[in-house]
């Protein structure tokens, strides 16, 4: 009934090759078929031992370690260190690519990129060759930044770092961390200013085994919500010499390289919520189709096609948000502070929304765990819940969304961006090398807004002439109003507010939406072409493009016109048997086409 | 709205509860989240609802128990679910569903056997569910096979709560194959009846949340069992079932709204401990902006789902369409305030031990409010066949609606089982309540009155171009096949009754000078929250402050956050 061989002769036959390098195999495909092999009857990914680990909330240990012998640690590392990692999008995939077999297995992994980031962002040349090979060789990397009773607020964070000869003592916890407990090395960030401050915690990557004795000790692992099986805990320092060479950057600097930090990992993390959706929608689209009621399929009820195609819009929108925001880490990395913001308040947030419709579609089988395919549903929805918490919480990027209404109020649209966006949006064009001293803590433009019109004004002009079908054009003209509107609103709530009221994050959402239109057509402008659009469903005819509009559309202004629905189409291919997974951007990032990889 | 009565047993059952906080209470949220992890029913909560004989409560006074009002009924068991939903589900209520179908079709031996086994604490199960047709109940197959006097039964019945721990059972059994909608009957089994050789017991369900409650099953293996055993008429098992339906599907969201009660309970507590930049979580305008959002919307909740009560109460042919609009948006709100309020948690939402370890538990125990019972897509294939006769009656005759549905604290004629029709013909209560509002409102001309009347307005214009809308539905949108957009309609109208129970509510408030439900603030919240909950709604500028300050009154007070305002803990 499942989908996984059926999805594999249908995305064979596919010839094209989304990425600039043109060839080869993308990680996330490779993994994704190795992961496929693995997920037999008795394999590691099997869901039901998946869904066993969780239910005895056991670790993932033998998962991890046969991640570590594919060689999954290496794309943590990059290129110049000796590692794999070439384009951070390329995490971004490979992150979804497991977190679609399993999240919890996807979080405990892949927290050691979380862990090493400071340190590509920041360390010496000499601690990112030697912190680059740990990572390749498999080390757990940890990062220690929250507290217990202060959560996301860093500035307030009580862990102490006092000098000394040679070194450093830290003394004090770090609470809810993943790995804390397995890693052998932590990034922490620790007050090395008595009063704080901005520039009064600096960061250590502390290697456990060279602590004296008794100089720390792990918390217990908590109980958690879902990820049952993760590691998350906590470890308390007392007078725990570490070296001075193990300051990452400069002292003082640590929650400045922890806030750039963050602008990449946030914008990468969202490869666990597509993954969620991703595993959301296939058992969702397996459930109806083989579910039969009142005479019929399921899928044959237009209400609950309706469910299908409404997630599968959702995923369009939220695809091309990754992509965009993911490869304009490397274009313009100077927007990173709204791009990552924009990118993880929204698609865990849209995710977290579709796993609930989904769950809805599936009724009491989403919610037993013993009757529907092992409760894999149940475990995916207690496990994406911690997405949009972690990592910096919707909440939080929202309002860092808001502290750029000032600068996005000032700003005029123009042609400025129109490079850089197009660099990012072109899936063919090479990308420039990743360079952290670019990102900044506040952005000072943003290239896609201003891009909007121009992307707006050129779509349109594709459906006079006939290069796309019409209904673009009334999806343009509606989104360009609704974007006027959102305009407005940010410059009426662009005085800077110490804490911003409810309105201003009303307003952020509706920003969100926007970028996300401007993620879409970009991506459409850039990638469209007649090859792609015979030999990949979801581009035939701009039908991806219009459903993502239609779905933005209702979410801004529900009585904008939105010509024909595209959801219908979407739920007729469904119903004709073409399956969720081949509604995707970019199928070639999944296993199922490259054989013998 | 409760009488003196029901006061002094909701107070005597709050104080047998006692403080949830204290870690010594055997029914404090220590206790509870650790029966949650050993996934069984709090023992000591299941003999603490024993001794309040919570069971009488599903008993109509005729028969010796305490039902007498379903909105009592509703803060009864609501008081238990906000203290442990397992406790409110699994001691509560199953026994209620099956026992309405009893009071709607049973005959008189019937009706006394069922109450002599509640007013003994015994449990009745309801064996409706299999597994393979979940809310198709005119494709279950468990057959019951006349032989003389007796039937037999094979088949199975699946996610059966307490279906081992009960000493009886409602089954629907198919006896016929040749009359649609009339071949199922209902059967009251009594345990002790059934030879032991003839039945297996299925091993038990889990499930992610209630983890506590024992699902379970049974397969009968031609079990013979006498066949005076049915309920009503043979044959009449499905209507029996839509009837009684319509009782348990208006009562059990609003029971279930006592999880968010307790979670913007347990919110506010712990958003006030919690120092964020320098001062309390709850001083950050956002935070109290959410926190007044999930107040609003429970206070919608509670408008409909009080109005739907009354409503089978005064008008029992409404049933119909009462029960699946407030199963639909009272469902939709709870999922989604329960959501929010995890948002303003934060990481603490997610951990299963420590101060917050109820919430987590609450974030997993609503779930079942939106396909239990009934699946919430199956509530408007049910609305929308009715809309388009609704329209007409509405066009033939538009009289003021019966002044009982919004008087809260008004009287009620007792609730007639009997009364209760599959598909009634009940008049349509939006359009007169929005023009009344609009007459109130409109000799008025402070800026309340006038936001008012917008809204007021725009909602009677939503209904009139919904109600030409259903007109013009084609008899192949009038089912479970029909197209997204008709089940939208449905949706619409959903949203609609619900905000004109709040103006109802309102206007009655006013008359009778009842504090806050009066002023206008907590209405004008109400009726914006009233749209599409997935539209991100432009910001407009308004003082929500003086509900802000009601919740936390409420709150620092100890009373509820529903209409009702009574002492809780």
């Amino acid at each position: 009934m499942r989908r996984r061989d059926t999805e594999r002769e249908s995305i064979m036959s596919m010839q094209d090759v989304t990425g600039s390098r043109i060839g080869v195999v993308p990680a996330s495909a490779r993994l994704d078929a190795w992961l496929a092999r693995r997920a037999s009857a008795d394999g590691p990914f099997h869901p039901s031992e998946l869904v066993a680990l969780d239910r005895t909330e056991t670790f993932p240990d033998r998962q991890c370690r046969e991640l570590d012998d594919f060689g999954l640690p290496r794309h943590y590392v990059p290129a110049e260190l000796d590692g794999a990692l070439e384009e951070y999008a390329d995490i971004l995939w490979i992150w979804r690519t497991l977190a679609r077999r399993d999240l919890t297995v996807a979080i405990a992994h892949g927290k050691t990129f979380l862990g090493a980031v400071s340190c590509w962002v920041a360390g010496t040349r000499e601690q990112r060759e030697t912190i680059g090979g740990l990572v390749s060789r498999g080390a757990v990397v940890a990062w220690g930044l929250t507290e217990r009773g202060h959560g996301s607020d860093l500035l307030a964070g009580e862990l102490v770092a006092a000098p000394e000869e040679d070194g450093y003592r830290l003394s004090g916890a770090k609470w809810l961390i993943n790995n804390a407990t397995r890693a052998q090395f932590l990034t922490i960030l620790a007050r090395t200013a008595a009063e704080g401050g901005p520039r009064g915690f600096s960061l250590f990557f502390v290697d456990k085994e060279r602590l004296s004795k008794g100089a720390y000790e792990c918390l217990p692992k908590e109980r958690t919500h879902g990820i049952r099986g993760a590691d998350i805990s906590g470890i308390d320092f007392r007078d725990a010499r570490v070296p001075g060479a193990s300051v990452i950057g400069a002292t003082g600097s640590g929650l400045e390289i922890v806030l750039s930090s963050l602008q990449v990992t946030r914008t990468l993390c969202v490869g666990l919520s597509l993954g969620a959706l991703d595993h959301a929608l296939e058992l969702a689209s397996s459930f109806a189709r083989g579910r039969s009621l009142y005479d019929r399929t399921l899928i044959d009820l237009p209400h609950a096609r309706q469910t299908l195609a409404n997630a599968c819009s959702a995923r369009f929108v939220a695809e091309a948000v990754a992509m965009v925001a993911a490869r304009a880490l490397h274009c313009f990395t100077e927007e990173a502070a709204l791009t990552s913001a924009v990118c993880k308040a929204f698609v865990p947030a849209l995710v977290e929304d579709s796993i609930a419709d989904l769950g809805e579609l599936i009724g009491a089988r989403a919610f037993l765990c013993d009757v529907f395919e092992h409760g894999e549903f149940q475990k995916l929805a207690r496990d994406h819940r911690i997405v949009p918490i972690f990592d910096g919480s919707t909440a939080v990027n929202r309002h860092q969304i808001v502290n750029h209404f000032s600068m996005l109020a000032r700003q005029a649209p123009g042609d400025r961006g129109r490079e850089t966006v197009a660099a990012a949006a072109d899936l063919r064009a090479p990308l420039p090398a990743f360079d952290p001293g670019r990102l900044r803590v506040r952005a000072r433009s943003s290239s896609l807004i201003a891009e909007l019109p121009g992307l707006l004004s050129r779509e349109r002009a594709r459906t006079a002439d006939g290069t796309l079908p019409g209904g673009v054009r009334v999806l343009a003209r509606s989104i360009e109003l609704a974007a006027m509107t959102v305009r407005e609103e940010i410059v009426a709530h662009s005085a800077p507010e110490r804490h911003p009221d409810a309105s201003a994050f009303a307003v952020a959402e509706r920003f969100e939406l926007c970028w996300a239109a401007a993620a879409c057509l970009a991506l459409h402008e850039r990638n469209r072409c007649s090859d792609r659009e015979e030999s990949r469903l979801a581009w035939r005819d701009s039908l991806w493009l219009r459903a993502a509009l239609t779905w933005i559309l209702r979410r801004l202004d529900p009585d904008a016109p939105i010509d024909q629905d595209a959801s219908e189409e979407l739920g007729s291919l469904l119903q004709r048997g073409r399956l969720e997974a081949e509604l995707t951007l970019f199928p070639e990032l999944r296993g199922g086409w490259c054989e013998g990889c | 709205m409760l009488t003196a009565e029901a006061h002094s047993r909701l107070g005597r059952l709050e104080r047998l509860f006692g403080d949830p906080w204290d870690d010594r209470n055997p029914v404090g949220f220590e206790a509870i989240v650790h029966a949650d992890e050993r996934m069984e029913m709090l023992e000591p909560g299941e003999a603490l609802l024993d001794e309040f004989q919570i069971a009488a409560e599903y008993v109509p006074t005729a028969l010796g128990g305490r039902f007498s009002r379903l909105d009592e009924l509703i803060q009864i068991v609501r008081t238990v679910f906000a203290r442990d939903p397992c406790l409110g589900l699994g001691h509560g209520v199953s026994s209620l569903i099956a026992a309405v179908n009893v009071w709607c079709a049973g005959d008189d031996e019937q009706r006394r056997a069922a109450a002599r086994l509640l007013l003994h604490n015994q449990r009745i199960a309801a064996a409706f569910h299999e597994l393979s047709h979940g809310n198709d109940l005119a494709r279950s197959e468990l057959e019951a096979e006349r032989a003389g006097t007796f039937l037999h039964l094979r088949g199975k019945k699946e996610v059966i709560t307490n279906i081992q721990r009960a000493a009886a059972l409602i089954v629907v059994a198919r006896t016929g194959h040749d009359r649609p909608g009339r071949n199922h009957s209902q059967l009251l089994l009594e345990k002790a009846s059934l030879s032991g050789n003839r039945i297996r017991y299925l091993s038990r369900f889990t499930s992610s949340g209630m983890r506590g409650v024992q699902l379970g099953g049974m397969e009968f293996d031609e079990c013979p069992v006498d066949a005076r055993c049915v309920l009503g008429a043979p044959g009449h098992g499905l209507e029996t079932t839509l009837r009684a339906f319509q009782v348990t599907r208006t009562a059990i969201p609003g029971m279930f709204y006592g999880i968010v009660d307790r979670a913007l309970r347990t919110s506010i507590r712990y958003l006030e401990s919690r120092r964020i930049y320098a001062g309390s979580a709850t001083t950050l305008p956002s935070v109290q902006a959410g926190l007044t959002d999930v107040f609003v919307d429970s206070l919608r909740a509670d408008a409909l789902t009080t109005v739907a009560a009354r409503a089978l109460h005064v008008t029992p042919e409404a049933g119909s369409l009462y029960a699946p609009v407030v199963k639909y948006v009272v469902s939709e709100i709870l999922l989604r305030s329960v959501a929010r309020l995890a948002s303003l948690f934060g990481a603490a939402s997610y951990l299963r031990t420590g101060p917050t370890a109820i919430f987590e538990k609450l974030l997993r125990d609503v779930q079942p409010v939106g396909f239990g019972h009934i699946a919430r897509a199956a509530c408007l294939s049910a609305i929308v066949p009715q809309l388009a006769a609704l329209a007409r009656r509405s066009r033939r005759s538009m009289s003021p609606c019966d002044p009982r549905l919004h008087a809260i604290r008004g009287e009620l004629p007792p609730l007639r089982f009997h009364d209760l029709v599959t598909l009634g013909t009940p008049r349509e209560n939006v359009t007169p309540v929005l023009l009344a509002a609009l007459d109130m409102l409109g000799p008025r001309a402070d800026r309340d009155a006038v936001e008012l009347e917008t809204e007021v307005r725009a909602l009677l214009s939503d209904t009139q171009e919904l109600f030409a809308a259903a007109s013009a539905l084609p008899s192949s949108e009038l089912g479970i096949g029909a197209s997204a957009a008709t089940f939208e309609l449905g949706a619409r109208f959903c949203r609609l009754l619900a905000a004109s129970s709040c103006v109802g509510i309102w206007m009655d408030a006013a008359h009778s000078c009842t504090p806050f439900l009066e002023e206008p603030a907590w209405l004008l919240a109400a009726l914006r929250r009233s749209v599409d909950p997935r539209r991100v709604r432009a910001p407009r500028t308004e003082s929500r402050a003086n509900i802000y300050r009601e919740l936390m009154s409420r709150y620092h007070d100890g009373q509820t956050f529903d209409l009702a305002r009574r002492p809780t803990f």
